[in-house]
C-alpha cells in the first residue's frame, strides 16, 4: 500500500490504524517523495502551532467578571420587559379578565366576605427573639464585607409559636431591649 | 457564579477547563480578540442557563464549543456583508496592486498564517481550526460539526492542502 496524500494527513493526526501506521512508516523511511509530502503537513502544522495570537489571561478573567454583570442585567431585564400583544389579544384578555373578576366578586358577597382587597399600607411584620450573641456574630461578619448566597436558621423539630403583646412599629435604631415589649 | 449541580461539576469548573480552548478556537475562526471575547462570554451565558441539562464536563466542552462555532461563523458572515457594503458604498478597490517587494515584507511583518486560514472556505477552516487549537480528535470533531468521521478526514486533508497553496502561493491577501 502506498500512502497518498489524505493517509499521511491522516497519519499525522494519529487517526490511522496500528496496521496502517506500520505501512505509513516503512514507506517514510524508504521513499524520499513520500517523505517530503509528509514534511509539508508537518511543516503546516508548526507554522500553525507558531502562529502569534494574543494573551488570554486577562480575557479569561475580564469574560468571567462579564458573564456575571450580564447574566445579572438579564435576569433584571426580565421583570421590566416590555410585552406586546396584539390589540384585539389584549381587549380578550380584558373581557376574561373582567368576567372572571365579576364572578369572584359575586361569589364573594355571597359568602359575607369583603370584596374589597386588603388596605394597603398595613405591614405584617414578625419578630423573633434571637440569642444576642448570635446576633452579634452575624451582624460582625456582615459588618466585616463577608458575604453570604444563603444564611440558614434552624428552628426546633417541634417549634410552637404564639403571639405576645401588640404589634408595634419601632423606628430604626431604637434599642429593642428598652421596650420591653415581645411581640 | 459558582452554581454547581448535581452532577458534582461547577459552572466554574466549565469554565477553567474550556475557556481557554474556545478562546482560541473562536479567534483563529474570526481574526478579532475582541469578537472572540464577546463570543466566549455569549457562549458562556448560554451554557449557565442549561447546565443542568448537560450532564458531564467533556459534553459540555463540545456544546461550548458548537456554540461558539456558530457564533463565530455568524459574526464573520456579518462581518463580511459589512465590509461588502462598504466597499459598494465608497467604491473602496478590494486590493491594491503592490511590487513584488513590497507584498513579501508585509506577508513577513503580519500574521500571514492566520489571514490565510480566515480565506479558507467555512467548512474547511473550521474542521481544520478544532484539529488544530481544539485538541479535539476526527471522532469528537465529527460530534461537534454533526458530520461523518469519514467527513472530517476528508475535509481536514483538504484544508490542509488549501492552506500550503495559499502560504506557499504567496496568495494570502493580507489588507
Amino acid at each position: 500500500m502506498y500512502p497518498d496524500d489524505q493517509l499521511l494527513s491522516a497519519y499525522l493526526d494519529g487517526e490511522v490504524s496500528d496496521e496502517t501506521r506500520a505501512h505509513v512508516e516503512e514507506a517514510l523511511a524508504a521513499d524520499p517523495d513520500c517523505r517530503e509530502r509528509y514534511d509539508r503537513f508537518c511543516m503546516l502544522r508548526r507554522s500553525l502551532d507558531q502562529a502569534p495570537e494574543p494573551d488570554f489571561e486577562d480575557a479569561q478573567h475580564r469574560v468571567w467578571y462579564a458573564i456575571g454583570s450580564a447574566r445579572k442585567a438579564r435576569s433584571e431585564r426580565l421583570w421590566s420587559r416590555r410585552v406586546s400583544i396584539p390589540i384585539p389579544a389584549a381587549v380578550a384578555a380584558a373581557v376574561v379578565a373582567f368576567a372572571v373578576g365579576s364572578v369572584f366578586t359575586l361569589l364573594a358577597v355571597a359568602d359575607g366576605l369583603p370584596s374589597d382587597p386588603p388596605t394597603a399600607g398595613v405591614v405584617d411584620e414578625s419578630r423573633i427573639r434571637l440569642d444576642r450573641a448570635e446576633v452579634e456574630q452575624l451582624l460582625g461578619a456582615m459588618n466585616a464585607g463577608e458575604s453570604y448566597r444563603e444564611i440558614r436558621i434552624d428552628l426546633p423539630e417541634s417549634p410552637r409559636f404564639e403571639v405576645r403583646g401588640e404589634p408595634a412599629l419601632v423606628p430604626i435604631g431604637r434599642d429593642d431591649a428598652s421596650e420591653g415589649g415581645d411581640s | 457564579m459558582s452554581g454547581s449541580n448535581d452532577r458534582g461539576f461547577s459552572f466554574s469548573d466549565v469554565y477553567q477547563e474550556v475557556f481557554p480552548l474556545l478562546v482560541r478556537v473562536v479567534y483563529r475562526i474570526t481574526g478579532d480578540s475582541e469578537a472572540a471575547e464577546e463570543i466566549c462570554q455569549e457562549a458562556f451565558i448560554r451554557y449557565y442557563e442549561r447546565m443542568n441539562t448537560i450532564p458531564d464536563i467533556p459534553q459540555a466542552k463540545y456544546w461550548l464549543i458548537r456554540v461558539g462555532k456558530n457564533l463565530a461563523l455568524n459574526h464573520e458572515k456579518r462581518k463580511g456583508r459589512e465590509r461588502r457594503a462598504y466597499q459598494r458604498a465608497y467604491h473602496e478597490p478590494k486590493k491594491n496592486p503592490e511590487t513584488g517587494e513590497e507584498s513579501l515584507l508585509k506577508a513577513e511583518s503580519q500574521d500571514t498564517v492566520q489571514k490565510a486560514l480566515e480565506q479558507l472556505p467555512e467548512k474547511m477552516r473550521t474542521v481544520l481550526v478544532l484539529k488544530e487549537y481544539g485538541d479535539l480528535n476526527y471522532r469528537e470533531i465529527a460530534s461537534v460539526l454533526g458530520i461523518s468521521e469519514g467527513n472530517v478526514k476528508v475535509r481536514v486533508f483538504r484544508a490542509r492542502e488549501r492552506l500550503l497553496q495559499l502560504l506557499q502561493g504567496g496568495d494570502v491577501y493580507v489588507p
